[in-house]
């Protein structure tokens, strides 16, 4: 078998509280092929964050090597998720002097400059950067500028959403991925990449809210006129579904997870039986028979107050509804409790969709990635090759020789 | 020994037993609120009128009338100066003491802003404080743009501060507020609103007091009540039909002249159900104790009114709040889900500390 060529070969890894998720697809124009996927369970991941470096590192490792397998491909380096409460955003304005020859359009290194001047705010020694977010450009006077390359003025200003995390969690990524015996390419917030693996470019121009909910934690990110708004990590997901069934019927943690998975909430629509379920106890020997009706109040208890936290979130930003009309888009796998949408929907009075990656993203084994589980992972690789490259290239990794000669390159220009 | 053996007649005669309560309306906007509390008929409690403008105080009902600073002021006000309402207030400190003596309940009532109502205003309060008189002042604060970087904020700053440190509690009105509420009322009847306001809390305390119930909440209870230190809410609602003591309820928590009320934290909760109160209803203090947590102690009165016919009303009062915990009161019903809400809130503000406790028992039902 003919190997692939190996420059468009990408491969992500969704480090997730339950479960690590590893694709490795071919990428040409934007789109993803999708040539092996991996799955490994994980228990060193607590709510989104690294909490134990071996096992965790161990479970990258075998699920890398499971897609790996799949693909017959030697994987080098990966693109990493990263989720946990510390991922938190703040608002950013930079601002640049342009060139006063009205013969000079800005350029790449003019939107760098204005961005990287947003960036300059006060921040925490123990946080890093994970992403600057250009929400809108303005242009002297002239705001809500998409991309402003090519234009011409005096000054350029740009509103940027920055999204930062803990040093320590990001490094715990980094450790983790280079434990395994890859490099790391890069490290996305969860969130965003599920956004971006899910959303239409229409939903995202409207203003949609987009809830990743996991096992461990609920990503949310607010789309508004292009450009993410807002991002948030809640510490609940579907872990704590289970561990409520558990503690409500003393049964063990195995029959949660099924009676949860099987039949989620109960409606007690037409079509719906309220089935009869043996459980066997915690420990004991003894069974005892529960209808499944009388599981549900303990499975929507938890989701009602996620989302009541979700609201409380969006209103503590000053998000109103009118930011997210487009909606509200579930995934991530606990997206995939029967009825979670229609809850939703009744709790939050909008249209709720389950977000599964995007079919025109895709080429190839579409079938496998298309649930809700494998959003971010598509999502990983699909803003990687949209916006991270794009950056990286242009601009991440010049040399300060080639800084200096750009900016006498723009004063010689100037002065012309 | 003599004057002791007259006051001891005196009281006897007018058969007063029960405390009493005193309302001093202080300055200019006192005198008014005196003037509209005559004229509503308050009964339960003697209105006075403190004022240095001999013209303001001469217009105005007021059931005693004590002109204070006449040699100071002559008779024509304090020109917006709380050091001559001060010491006008120091000119007749004794008339002042004399009129409190026997006072058991003392409500200052002033706007903050003018020279009588900020200066003489904490005077009277440290009077009282001297004789040991449980004291609330009632106050009615000016408009933001009146007071944006002019002189009239300090006044208002000062004044508050003042009265804070001598009184047992500061009820505040800000008329921003009254405004809020009343922005396509005429002038003059929106300035009027908040007195009302102010003469509703009056009157729903004094009625806790003096009104007989078949469950009564006495002297005693209020005392302590209002001796507790931190914020304290006082609201009032009124409703009918299905539901009405949670309406009620809702709408005495959710008062909006003063703002809404955090209850979770407090410690004296008092609440008077007035009307024609079924048992049933009774059952709101148990929905209110969620609210405020185990520590506070609840107490209840109910007074039958058959002449307010289906509805009822709920004066409730609220001390020893803490800001640290913010819980929000939100409208009507107080069901589950709301309860809920409230809690999702805090649980927020605290990042997520306890959200591994299965909901199911953070919420009972």
């Amino acid at each position: 078998m003919a190997q692939p060529a190996l420059e468009n070969i990408i491969a992500a890894v969704d480090i997730g509280t339950t479960k690590i998720c590893t694709v490795i697809a071919e990428v040409k124009d934007f789109e993803i092929n999708v040539i092996g996927v991996g799955w490994q369970d994980n228990i060193g991941v607590v709510k989104g964050a690294i909490a134990n470096i071996n096992e965790t590192t161990a479970a990258i490792r075998k699920s890398v090597e499971k897609a790996e397998e799949m693909a017959n491909v030697k994987v080098e380096a990966v693109i990493a998720s990263i989720s946990g409460k510390h991922i938190a955003g703040i608002k950013g304005h930079g601002e640049t002097t342009l060139s006063h020859s009205k013969l000079k359009e800005i350029t790449e290194e003019d939107k760098r400059r204005a961005e990287e001047a947003a960036t300059s705010i006060f921040m925490p020694q123990d946080r890093e950067i994970l992403h600057t977010i250009p929400m809108q450009y303005i242009v002297d006077s002239q705001d809500e500028i998409e991309d402003p390359t090519g234009m011409t003025g005096m000054k350029l200003e740009v509103d940027t959403y920055i999204i930062t995390g803990s040093v320590t969690a990001i490094d715990n990524v980094r450790k983790v991925i280079e434990h395994a015996g890859y490099r790391v390419e890069d490290v996305i917030v969860q969130g965003i990449a599920s956004a971006n693996a899910v959303l239409f470019n229409d939903e995202k121009d409207i203003g949609v809210l987009v809830l990743d909910i996991g096992g461990g934690t609920t990503d949310m990110v607010v789309y508004y006129k292009g450009a993410v708004r807002f991002a948030k990590v809640i510490p609940v997901g579907g872990q704590l579904i289970t561990n409520d069934i558990v503690s409500a019927l003393q049964t063990p943690k195995s029959v949660a997870e099924d009676l949860k998975r099987k039949y989620g909430i109960f409606y007690g629509d037409p079509d719906e039986k309220d089935e009869l379920v043996k459980i066997p106890d915690m420990g004991a020997s003894k069974t005892m028979e529960i209808q499944i009706s009388k599981i549900t109040p303990y499975i929507k208890l938890r989701v009602q107050e996620l989302v009541k936290f979700v609201k409380t979130e969006l209103e503590k930003e000053g998000i109103d509804k009118s930011l997210y009309s487009g909606g509200v888009i579930l995934t991530g796998g606990s997206s995939l409790l029967k009825n979670i949408d229609r809850l939703v929907k009744d709790e939050m009075d909008l249209r709720v969709r389950i977000g599964i990656p995007l079919k025109e993203k895709i080429v190839g084994l579409y079938d496998i990635v298309a649930t809700p589980e494998y959003a971010t992972v598509i999502g990983l690789i699909d803003y990687y090759i949209r916006y991270q490259v794009k950056t990286r290239d242009s601009v991440g990794h010049r040399s300060w020789l080639q800084k200096i000669w750009d900016f006498l390159k723009s004063i010689i220009i100037d002065n012309l | 020994m003599q004057d002791e053996i007259l006051k001891f007649d005196l009281v006897e005669k007018e058969e007063v037993c029960g405390p009493v309560i005193k309302v001093m309306g202080v300055g200019g906007c006192g005198c008014n609120i005196i003037h509209d509390m005559v004229e509503a008929g308050i009964s339960g409690a003697e209105l006075v009128s403190v004022n240095t403008d001999l013209k303001s105080l001469n217009s105005r009902m007021a059931h005693e009338k004590i002109q204070i600073g006449k040699k100071l002021t002559k008779g024509l006000g304090s020109g917006s100066k709380p050091e001559v309402g001060e010491k006008a207030a120091e000119e007749d400190r004794e008339a002042l003491e004399q009129q409190l003596e026997g006072t058991d309940l003392l409500f200052i009532a002033a706007g903050l802003g003018g020279g009588t109502g900020s200066g003489a205003g904490p005077v009277i309060a440290d009077i009282a404080r001297s004789m040991n008189i449980l004291t609330v002042a009632v106050v009615i604060t000016p408009f933001k743009r009146e007071m944006e970087k002019s002189q009239k904020k300090i006044i208002v700053d000062e004044a508050l501060k003042k009265l804070t440190e001598k009184v047992n509690n500061v009820i505040v009105i800000s008329n921003d507020k009254v405004i809020e509420n009343c922005e396509n009322m005429r002038c003059s009847e929106a300035y009027r609103e908040a007195n009302k306001v102010l003469i509703s809390f009056v009157n729903g305390l004094i009625g806790m007091v003096a009104k007989i119930g078949v469950q009564n909440i006495d002297f005693e209870d209020i005392n302590t009540t209002l001796r507790e230190r931190g914020k304290t809410f006082i609201g009032i609602g009124r409703a009918g039909g299905t539901d009405r003591a949670q309406k009620a309820l809702a709408s005495a928590l959710n008062n909006p002249f003063i703002g809404e009320v955090k209850l979770a934290g407090a410690k004296h909760v008092l609440i008077n159900f007035i009307g024609d109160i079924i048992t049933k209803e009774l059952s709101i203090v148990d929905e209110l104790r969620k609210l405020t947590g185990d520590k506070a102690s609840i107490k209840y009165g109910v007074v039958e009114d058959l002449s307010l016919g289906d509805e009822i009303e709920i004066v409730i009062l609220v001390s020893g709040i803490t800001e640290a915990i913010e819980i929000e009161v939100v409208n009507n019903a107080i069901d589950r889900f709301q309860k809920m809400e409230l809690l999702a809130k805090q649980l927020v503000e605290s990042d997520y500390e306890n959200v591994d406790i299965p909901t199911f028992e953070r919420y009972p039902n």
